[in-house]
């Protein structure tokens, strides 16, 4: 029988005699038999997480084994670039995140699943969109490039996935087939990716067969979500109140519908609560079974999955099923085969919650209380011009009459063999491929409406995506210990090829509803307006060279060196290859004898290293000067919507010596453990240096072209440190209690533009953006103006620097109003004025997580939060101005209406002829926040129970995301992708039940 | 074989290599120079408009319409976006011109018909975007050949006059080279008379009114040749059916938008941009820019000088919308309001108003079918009656004020008084065709816009507002581009 140290029975232990083929495992008990030919063989237990035991048989025919848990740091192994390491000599910066750790959240991305569980890697959840559809935004030790891509390459079992543009949506993988996540952050970790790396590199590894009997693992919940944290707008009485207050301001008549106040509230109540319409209350359910096992020369792993996501707004949904096998064979005592196939079909049912104009959250916090969503007779309703002076869109009806499906099918794959050619030296080949065939179909029936701008024209378009990726990568690897001396050599070659294929049509005007289809004998367009198609393809290829050797000197000094050569299509003829080399020491110092005295000290490593590598996100073909043949002009007897005629000239100008961002990146860090490693603590200072920044630098139009040329000019630089802290705070029979802290903080500046100008970036509905890049500040800094309270009278308003000239308060500025600082004390206030007024940046993010076992329960307590990040909370434009007449949040009742009432909150006007609502940093709001992301209580029926049921363990578990969340932020959440909160989807809270069981 | 692998074609598009062989790629050049009109003339309004006596900015108050605002109110900087797209599409039509002058001679098969019309349109073209660039910023960059980046990155601004001297060369070349009138779907390219009739404008923009006398009438007395006549009805200019029609000198093309959102493409933004503000009988609901001020309102004759609806113009009822006016079509049942965000007296510009219920020419986002006029024949006789003076032009302006239902102007004006007239025809003629703030600069006393300006209340307006800053993105790059006092 093999127990652990604790007596508790041990399963699945292999046990081998030593030098024979012949073994077995243990079963559910932890009891095993064997055949052996004599007493002095040896036999040798090994399991996972345990040191291998090799007891000589003797004359004992019950043989009780006690295993004791292998020292980790020593054990563990990471996974890096083409091959794995021990973690013990790893001498680059990587964190590694369990599959216990991925799925302690409820997430449908395993990318979300990576927040406030690794130091330096910043995640933010762009929106709260079923499924992770939103896309998370993972940035490893802040940014790289400021045009380019900042996602780090993901590795899938070996396969670069194609960068998806966007931030990350890993949602076509079940992150319960995941065993484990190892990112790669420090160049030297990272440089074997060489010209994709320089954003570093997310390992993931997928769950793989095990050698022993048949392990089904079974897990199932069901979750409920609601919003929480949503803003309190007028009632109808307070609207009309407000809204004829700001009419009556720009000299326009009150709404005769508004007039009475009193007579709004006898008709409306309380009137609309257009939120609640868009809300809901929304289940959630997950499903997986893992089944793996296998003997020595095969095993398998199968995974399978469901998913489903009812969106906390109402039409939203996601739906997920996966399905994956990984297999392994040793085929031969020197060749091993295997296989890894993902298969999956998402299928998102979205609403627009993401632009600045038609957002449904923005449409739903505008919607006047005073209008309905429905007539009586159940017909759509909304905002009338003439009646309400509100027509933007019914956010009911944009959210039941467009219709959007987005369908996904993946298939991610490859297969490998590995032939040993000698002792110590492998060839290993591995082929892949990545298909996405997506489909995106919209529908939007004409459906009448008595307001808020229904659709007219029934309008269908469909698209086709598809994106298949090939890879071919064969590698030699040679393992040699001479005495004290240990090498690892590895050479290789590998090309990538990555492709996209789009094609789609739309056709508007289907003079009757329900055919969503673009058959010629359903509708047949005859006006060119009505129709539109197009097709897209390109490819980019790489084709690298890759080597690597790792030496260590009795496992106490370590040396490693890499380089890789990248040849990329997306350069032009005399730049398309790049070089990036890399190498790191490390020290053992542990292992050294004036330390071994320090009894109380386990662990001490320090490490050191430097690398370079690159990023290769631009456009295919951008050295090329092309003509640009859609400069089309509507000659004729064009009363219509008639074709343009076509025309074609260059709108670029081409830049021959296009190349890729370099990044270069010193990492000085160490490694510490006390007292048996009880306490562990990773401590990591690094400089990040990008260099040859891709900048789209502008041209004169005076050239006659107006697309900016990239070009290789600028820098930037990020420092940083990552920490991470380990403790087992308790370690007893019946209560253990450990503790993972982990914080991160870099500082990013631009430190060059060259030859790019500042840039202006953000908010779509106001000109002049919201967000600049610019020499000697963090990318992306918020640029606005600057408040200085209200002015309280016409004095001060004499004053200050001319705002709004003019004398009638209701086209010029007047008390009530909000000033301005005049920055270059000019005496206008202008666009000139415009400063820095916040960085989005977070001060330091951090994760911090408990977890209780007392007897058979388990608490683990999550807690995540950023520090010291600004957004600018742009819903207030929208909920303090009254645009188109639309509604207020309830702060802002507390505005200016006379000398002294605020100095915060300006008069309610109209038409703003002060401009109170321009990007100042009025709206710029600290989202420093502190959240308990997950708490999870789980309780494991006792051994005896299950034992005579047969099943090996089972848990019932319920937990809580997002319960609660500590924040001045006023908007729905303080997590905001990009900076700027224009009322994306929030995050739900979630509630769930959960039973895993293993068999 | 790895050199193939990474050396990809783009097999999806053109490139200047493959480019500029047949008759089809000359003419696809040639309307490249045209298409930066359409986005000139979405600007153009904040400019001839906005920035004069005849509208104010309009639309929904606050930050919306910020950089009209500027303009409106003579707090105009370098960053102004309108300043930088206005730029932008001028020279964009000038390379392709440029390019065009360059390349269609080099063209292998090219019949000799089309090749003069395209060196002509060619010469048009610059000559129009110049004509547009010299009148808002004075000195600008003059270049008469397809210009490398390195040089538009050096080049400085040439003095206006040498600038004028081209502009009148170019018109020259064109009149000799373009055609007199086109048909079907070439209709709406310059023809000799479009040549002609700018180059009487810019005469008359440089004060040479023997020469704008000659070039008007010499158009006047060829008006059959080119198919010129006054509709009987001023409203018929802005109807859709109507374009490019009897009284069309040149005129900006436009077709519907389709769901375009987007002041550079194919459609016109003006009419959702101008429709009264939120009240839905334009698409995208009507912004309500460019309000007509009080004092246009109060130009147009009256029986009764006291009641605003007795006013006799016919031009008033086609170009402006004023409380009252009524519009029905299918669902719509519409009365102007007597104020609306933006419009204190309840004015809104009507001249490209497509109604929303009009699918043809309004079907979906900003953008209507509606051409805007940049040139009518009415034009070239208040030109020459301008030109010519009293005695040999009053007639041509008499001409224009019948067809309004208005009275003969009195005889024995004095030249003030009569200059004083015109400008006044003018101003009702061409309301809301953007000629105004061109019209106010060119006037022979040069304090005219300032104290015209200052009367309708823009107390900021200085002398310096007769040119626009430099646009400061162009600046940025270009060390050589000097500034305009602003």
């Amino acid at each position: 029988k093999v127990t652990d140290e604790k007596g508790e029975a041990l399963p699945g232990v292999s046990i081998k005699i030593k030098n024979e083929t012949v073994s077995t495992q243990t079963n559910v008990n932890g009891e095993f038999s064997l055949r052996v030919g004599s007493e002095n063989q040896v036999l040798v237990f090994s399991y996972l997480g345990f040191t291998t035991k090799e007891v000589l048989v003797g004359k004992n025919r019950n043989i009780m084994v006690t295993l004791q848990p292998s020292n980790a740091s020593l054990e563990e192994v990471v996974v890096v670039g083409y091959g794995t390491q021990q973690k013990a000599t790893v001498s680059s910066s990587i964190s590694s995140v369990s599959s216990r750790e991925i799925t302690a959240t409820p997430v449908a991305d395993a990318a979300q699943a990576l927040q406030g569980r690794v130091a330096g890697v910043t995640v933010v959840q762009n929106s709260g969109a079923p499924g992770g559809t939103g896309g998370t935004g993972i940035r490893i030790r802040g940014i790289s490039s400021v045009t380019g891509t900042n996602n780090p390459l993901i590795v899938l079992d070996g396969f670069p996935l194609p960068d998806q543009g966007a931030d990350n949506v890993l949602n076509s993988f079940s992150p319960g087939e995941i065993e484990s996540i190892d990112v790669l952050k420090d160049a030297s970790a990272a440089s074997i990716y060489g010209v994709r790396g320089s954003n570093g590199v997310i390992m993931i590894t997928t769950k793989r067969g095990k050698e022993g009997v048949v392990n089904i693992n079974a897990d199932v919940y069901r979750g409920m979500q609601q919003a929480w944290r949503l803003p309190t707008m007028l009632n109808a009485r307070e609207y009309a109140i407000l809204n004829n207050e700001a009419r009556i301001a720009s000299l326009l008549n009150p709404l005769p519908k508004l007039a009475d106040p009193t007579a709004v509230q006898q008709e409306y109540g309380e009137g609309t609560d257009w939120l609640d319409e868009i809300f809901r209350g929304a289940a959630m359910t997950n499903a997986t079974v893992n089944i793996n096992g296998g003997t020595e020369k095969a095993k398998y792993s199968f995974s399978t999955g469901y998913f489903q996501q009812d969106g906390i707004i109402e039409e939203t949904s996601f739906e997920r099923f996966t399905a994956r096998f990984n297999g392994d064979l040793k085929a031969s005592k020197r060749l091993k085969i295997g296989n890894s196939l993902a298969l999956s079909r998402t299928k998102e049912d979205p609403a627009n919650t993401f632009d600045a104009f038609n957002s449904v959250i923005l449409l739903a916090l505008t919607a006047p209380p005073t209008v309905r969503p429905r007539n009586p007779d159940g017909t759509y309703a909304g905002g009338n011009g003439g009646i309400d002076g509100f027509d933007e869109p019914n956010p009911v009806y944009q959210l039941e009459v467009p219709q959007f499906l987005n369908t996904r099918f993946r298939l991610t794959g490859s297969v490998f063999g590995e032939y040993e050619i000698a002792t110590g030296l492998s060839f290993k080949a591995n082929l892949g491929l990545d298909f996405i065939t997506q489909s995106l179909r919209g529908y939007n029936p004409a459906i009448p409406s008595t307001g808020g701008r229904p659709i007219i024209r029934t309008g269908v378009t469909d698209q086709t995506n598809f994106n298949p990726s090939y890879l071919g990568e064969f590698t030699l690897n040679y393992t040699k210990k001479i005495k004290d001396h240990s090498f690892n050599l590895l050479a290789g070659y590998t090309v990538q090829d990555n492709n996209f294929n789009t094609l789609g049509a739309g056709r508007t005007g289907y003079s009757v509803l329900g055919f969503p289809v673009l058959n010629d004998n359903i509708f047949r367009p005859v006006d060119l307006s009505e129709t539109y198609n197009f097709n897209g393809f390109g490819t980019n290829r790489l084709l690298s060279y890759v080597g690597r050797i790792n030496y260590d000197y009795k496992g106490k000094y370590i040396l490693q060196a890499s380089i890789r050569q990248d040849g990329s299509s997306n350069f032009g003829p005399d730049n398309k290859y790049a070089i990036f080399p890399a190498f790191s020491l490390a020290w053992r110092a542990i292992d050294e004898d004036f330390i071994k005295n320090y009894t109380w000290l386990s662990d001490l490593k320090l490490r050191f290293s430097f690398g370079v590598v690159g990023n290769q996100d631009i456009p295919g073909f951008s050295y090329l000067a092309g003509i640009n043949s859609g400069i089309g002009y509507a000659f004729g007897d064009n009363t219509g919507s008639g074709g343009l005629v076509a025309g074609a000239a260059p709108t670029a100008l081409s830049n021959p010596n296009i190349g890729w961002e370099k990044n270069q990146q010193i990492n000085i860090g160490f490694d510490l453990g006390f007292y048996k490693n009880r306490l562990t603590t990773s401590v990591d200072l690094y400089q990040r240096k990008s260099l040859d920044l891709l900048f789209r630098v502008p041209v004169p139009t005076t050239s006659g072209t107006y697309e900016p040329i990239p070009f290789n000019t600028g820098d930037m630089v990020n420092k940083g440190i990552d920490f991470t802290l380990n403790s087992v705070n308790f370690d007893k029979k019946n209560f253990k209690w450990n503790t993972t802290l982990v914080l991160s903080a870099y500082d990013n500046e631009l430190t060059s533009l060259g030859l790019a100008s500042p840039i202006n970036n953000g908010f779509a509905r106001i000109p002049g953006g919201s967000l600049r890049v610019e020499q000697g500040f963090p990318v992306n800094y918020f640029y606005g103006f600057k408040t200085d309270g209200i002015f309280q009278n016409q004095a001060e308003i004499d004053a200050h620097a001319t705002q709004t000239p003019g004398t009638n308060p209701a086209t010029s500025t007047a008390p009530g109003d909000i000033r301005f600082v005049d920055v270059n004390k000019d005496g206008v206030i202008n666009d000139m004025d415009r400063t820095n007024i916040g960085n989005p940046n977070p001060t330091f993010t951090y994760g911090f997580t408990n977890n209780f076992t007392y007897k058979n329960f388990e608490l683990s307590l999550f807690i995540q939060g950023a520090e010291g990040n600004k957004v600018l909370n742009f819903n207030r434009w929208y909920t303090e101005s009254g645009v188109s007449n639309g509604n207020y949040s309830n702060y802002f009742i507390g505005r200016w209406t006379g000398e002294g009432t605020s100095n915060s909150i300006p008069r309610a006007i109209q038409n703003d002829p002060n401009q109170n609502n321009r990007v100042s940093d009025r709206f710029v709001e600290d989202a420093s926040y502190l959240r308990i992301k997950n708490l999870r209580l789980g309780y494991s029926l006792p051994s005896k129970w299950m034992r005579t049921a047969k099943i090996q363990k089972m848990q019932i578990y319920g937990s809580v995301q997002n319960l609660l969340t500590v924040t001045n932020y006023t908007g729905f959440d303080p997590e905001v992708g990009g900076g700027v909160d224009i009322g994306y989807y929030p995050q739900a809270r979630i509630f769930l039940l959960g039973i895993n069981a293993s068999f | 074989c790895k050199k193939d692998f990474l050396n990809l074609d783009p097999n999806d598009r053109i490139t200047t290599e493959n480019f500029y062989q047949t008759e089809a790629d000359a003419v696809a050049a040639i309307n490249a120079a045209y298409q930066p009109l359409a986005g000139l003339y979405n600007l153009m309004w904040q400019f001839g408009d906005i920035m004069s006596d005849d509208t104010d900015t309009g639309g929904g108050g606050g930050g919306d319409g910020a950089s009209e605002l500027e303009l409106d109110n003579f707090t105009v900087t370098p960053f102004n976006s309108n300043l930088s797209n206005y730029w932008a599409q001028c020279y964009l039509g000038i390379q392709r011109a440029n390019i065009a002058i360059e390349k269609v001679p080099t063209v292998p098969s090219i019949s000799e018909s089309v090749k003069n019309r395209s060196l002509g349109e060619a010469y048009f073209l610059r000559a129009v975007y110049y004509f547009h660039l010299v009148r808002l910023f004075g000195d600008v960059p003059l270049y008469t050949n397809p210009i490398s980046l390195e040089e538009a990155r050096t080049i400085a601004r040439s003095p206006r006059a040498d600038v004028y001297t081209q502009i009148i060369a170019d018109l020259r070349q064109a009149e000799q080279l373009l055609p007199n009138t086109y048909t079907g779907t070439n209709k709406g390219r310059a023809t000799a008379g479009s040549a002609k009739g700018i180059l009487a404008s810019v005469y008359l923009t440089l004060g040479n009114k023997t020469e704008a006398a000659a070039k008007s009438l010499e158009v006047i007395n060829n008006a059959g040749l080119y198919g010129y006549d006054l509709w009987d009805d001023y409203g018929d200019n802005f109807k859709l059916e109507n374009e490019n029609g009897k009284e069309s000198v040149f005129e900006v093309q436009y077709r519907s938008g389709g769901g375009q959102w987007t002041f550079f493409g194919g459609g016109q933004v003006l009419n959702t941009f101008m429709g009264p503000r939120a009240q839905n009988i334009v698409q995208s609901s009507g912004y309500g820019f460019s309000v007509p001020t009080l004092d246009l309102f109060n130009q147009y004759e009256r029986t009764n000088p006291a009641d605003s609806s007795t006013i006799r113009d016919e031009r008033r009822r086609p170009s402006m919308w004023m409380p009252g006016d009524k519009f029905v079509s299918g669902p719509i049942n519409y009365t102007q309001p007597a104020s609306l965000v933006g419009s204190p007296n309840g004015f809104n510009t009507k001249k490209y108003f497509i109604p929303i219920t009009n699918l043809t020419g309004d079907n979906g986002g900003w953008t209507a079918a509606k051409n805007i006029p940049v040139m009518r024949y009415s034009e070239i006789l208040l030109i020459y009656a301008e030109a010519a003076g009293p005695t040999l032009g009053k007639q041509y302006i008499d001409r224009v004020r019948a067809r309004a239902n208005l009275n003969p102007l009195p005889a024995g004006l004095s030249d003030a008084a009569y200059l004083a007239a015109i400008y006044k025809e003018r101003r009702l003629e061409f309301a809301f065709e953007m000629h105004r703030w061109f019209d106010l600069l060119r006037h022979p006393n040069p304090n005219y816009f300032i104290d015209v300006m200052r009367a309708a209340g823009k107390t900021n307006v200085a002398a310096k507002h007769r040119f626009m800053p430099i646009p400061q993105s162009e600046r940025d790059i270009n060390p050589n581009l000097t500034q305009n006092d602003y």
